[in-house]
């Protein structure tokens, strides 16, 4: 047997958080400040600080200001958002730490909007009551870097971690490859992080860096997943433009002149620019039975777009560059814009406990990774989900439990074994694509991929048939990973991603297969109404048979295994907020 | 509307060499690896520009403004209906 190392570069630390994003720069700060004397590791696939969504975020944080009335707030979200698949424990412990992360926000540095005389700028969150929202600049994650780094965490950029390993029922770190140089590492570590995002099937523009590969490696090792189903986010765009700009919803109209909003959602409120699921399958009907493109046609009046008055230079100059650039090169204004409704997707459904802790022993998962699996949001997909300025709170809250939960086991576990047949396995899994001559190209496998993923006829306006006929085309694409080639290893990164990609698809299809009601954002045509009698469940997938054994995640070949679903029964007699 | 057949959505990624630091800059602020670092000349190369879907971080952190996204136009991405 090979030691380990000659396989590869091994590197021993205490606590391993997997992607360099918001998430897992506070959780590794977190970590550290809980016990400066661990070791601390990030492993970024490509820059620690500058990778990861937060760079291309809005700038929106929701929170729950002083004064604001958080049952309230969290009414509306059980009843309104969450349609009661929430674990109401870990929301409300949420909604009651979101004051401070903004507050934290501003001691590390990083720049939030401000009234003229100095405050925080912040304004009544437009989408639900008794919370608030302020505005963050998009360098938000550089001063947390620096205070990363100046308490010793090390830094692990271009490593694309592929797979999990074990040493019994433990995670004892992970592997993966250096996407420049090939070199594979061995990370050994007692505690593992998984802040590597969600999944969004690289449809829409801003989002291709999710791929999902937490979710796809936590889910090889055997730990259990929670509402997958809601991996399915829609969000509307002036889409064969430029994909960017999400158009108010109450301006959408058929090619008739019909608008959209009172036809499907009459006697509604403000929609605001998200996209409900109502108005996204109303938009689906209208161009599948003739009456497209859909257009967005607001009033002279309101077609300036309005910009806050808050002085935040990046994000500002960020936008401007956007927007000059959709002039200069984009459609004449006087076009007719058409308006699509891609997927933005967003499985993110790796189950955690209230400290973020995965089923299985020595792992943790926060962030995108997360959101739909910590049940915080219920029946809705990963941020912007319907919660506008959730997406960062969420990925820094989740760390602050997560970070500090790893480093106090980190402290107690002794040092793992890792096995090295499992590793040597595992190893040429990760450069298989590389070796095979001919085979399939991860472009056409992502391409395929979208064809199913991405159609709202599978997604989002779903039905027992039309689920299954997606499942095949998902298990056809499966079949085919095995001969998945790469020219390099920029493309080996492709192949390790299609694979994550094709497995968060079967998690959220086979979920919503399993779910015979319509809730929240998963519908069914063929059981259009909400069953509280039967489903105040969650959907619970994990690996047949657990984990693959070995020491390892792994087996060659291995793209996941056989799902087994299960429910587990929402403890809603324990909650404040239940069905009337 | 005509369709985007490419697939891409850039047309063409501009860096003018003569006015680049070497600062490696635009190669830490791409969040999908488009941009590399030739260690030799100690500048930037655009390695992969088939997966840049212009979110212009990379203009963005140039301290020389010497970095050019040119967008394809219509995008490439596939209605959903
Ligand atoms: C266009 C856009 C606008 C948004 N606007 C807002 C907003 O206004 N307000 C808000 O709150 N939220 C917003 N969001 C959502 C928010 O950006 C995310 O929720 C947040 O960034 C999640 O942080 P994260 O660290 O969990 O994941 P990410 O930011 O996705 O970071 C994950 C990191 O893991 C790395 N990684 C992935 N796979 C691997 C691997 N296999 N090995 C190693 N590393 C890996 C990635 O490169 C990345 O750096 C927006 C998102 C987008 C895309
Ligand atoms: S525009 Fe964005 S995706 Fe394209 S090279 Fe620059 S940083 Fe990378
Ligand atoms: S950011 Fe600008 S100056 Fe720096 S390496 Fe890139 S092109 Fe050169």
């Amino acid at each position: 047997m090979k030691t380990l190392e000659t396989l590869g570069e091994v590197i021993t630390t205490d606590v391993l958080v997997v992607g360099g994003g918001i998430g897992g720069l506070v959780a590794a700060v977190k970590a550290k400040e809980e016990n400066p004397g661990l070791d601390v590791l990030i492993a970024e696939k490509q820059t620690t600080g500058w990778a990861g969504k937060a760079t291309k975020i809005g700038g929106f944080l929701a929170f729950l200001k002083p004064g604001d009335d958080p049952d309230t707030f969290i009414d509306f979200q059980v009843r309104s958002c969450g349609f009661y698949l929430n674990d109401q424990r870990t929301l409300t412990k949420y909604v009651h730490h979101t004051n401070e992360a903004v507050q934290q926000f501003a001691d590390w540095g990083a720049r939030l909007a401000k009234t003229p005389d100095g405050a925080l700028l912040s304004f009544p969150a437009f989408w639900a009551p008794g919370f608030s929202m302020t505005l963050i600049d998009i360098d938000l994650m550089r001063p947390i870097r620096a205070r990363a780094r100046k308490l010793g965490t090390r830094f692990l950029d271009k490593i694309h971690v592929v797979d999990l390993l074990t040493d019994g029922d433990r995670i004892a770190g992970a592997v993966g490859f250096d996407i420049v140089t090939g070199r594979f590492y061995i990370l050994k570590a007692k505690a593992t992080i998984l802040a590597n995002g969600s999944c969004g099937y690289k449809v829409r523009r801003f989002w291709v860096s999710g791929t999902g590969d937490g979710v796809a490696a936590a889910f090889r090792v055997g730990a259990e997943m929670r509402n997958a189903e809601f991996g399915n986010l829609y969000g509307h765009t002036v889409f064969q433009d430029t994909d960017s700009g999400m158009v108010g919803c109450e301006h959408l109209v058929n090619s008739a002149g019909e608008n959209l909003k009172q036809k499907y959602l009459p006697g509604a409120g403000p929609a605001g620019v998200f996209l409900p699921i109502q108005l996204a399958i109303g938009m689906q009907r209208e161009v599948v039975e003739g009456r497209g493109p859909i257009r967005f046609a607001p009033p002279p009046s309101e077609e300036v777009a309005h910009k806050p008055p808050v002085e935040l230079p990046k994000l500002e100059e960020w936008m401007r560059r956007i927007q000059e650039r959709e002039r200069q090169y984009g459609l004449p204004s006087e076009a007719q814009r058409e308006i699509g409704a891609p997927l933005h997707g967003e499985t993110s459904c790796v189950k955690v406990d209230q400290d973020m802790r995965t089923t299985l022993e020595g792992l943790w998962a926060i962030g995108d990774a997360s959101y739909a699996g910590s049940a915080v949001a219920g029946a809705m997909p990963s941020p912007p989900g319907i919660s506008p300025g959730s997406g960062v709170m969420y990925a820094v809250i989740s760390a602050a439990w997560a970070g500090p939960s790893a480093a106090r086991y980190a402290a107690e576990a002794g040092p793992p074994e890792v096995d090295g047949r499992g590793v040597e396995t595992l190893k040429q899994e990760v450069f298989a694509p590389l070796q095979r001559e001919g085979g399939v190209q991860p472009v056409e496998a992502i391409s395929a991929l979208q064809d199913v993923a991405a159609p709202m006829k599978y997604n989002l306006r779903r039905s027992k048939d039309r689920l299954e006929e997606g499942l095949a085309r998902i298990e056809a694409v499966k079949e085919r990973l095995p001969e998945l080639q790469a020219q390099d290893l920029h493309y080996l990164s492709k192949c390790h991603e299609v694979r994550s990609m094709t497995l968060c698809a079967e998690l959220t299809f086979r979920a919503a297969l399993m779910r015979t009601e319509s809730r929240g954002f998963h519908f069914r045509e063929d059981y259009p109404e909400t069953d509280d009698a039967n489903w105040l469940k969650w959907v619970i997938l994990r690996r047949a048979g657990g984990r693959a054994g070995g020491g390892a995640a792994g087996q060659a070949g291995d793209h996941g295994g056989d799902i087994e679903l299960s429910t587990e029964s929402i403890p809603i007699g324990e909650y404040t907020v239940r069905p009337k | 509307m005509t369709d985007n057949t490419t697939g891409l959505w850039v047309k063409e990624i501009k860096i003018d060499l003569d006015g680049c630091t070497g600062c490696k800059s635009c190669m830490r602020a791409c969040f999908v690896d488009v941009i590399r670092w030739d260690e030799e000349s100690r500048r930037p190369v655009v390695a992969y520009p088939e997966d840049c879907v212009w979110c212009l971080a990379c203009e963005c952190a140039c301290p020389e403004q010497v970095i050019e996204v040119v967008p394809e136009i219509p995008a490439p991405l596939r209605s959903s209906y």
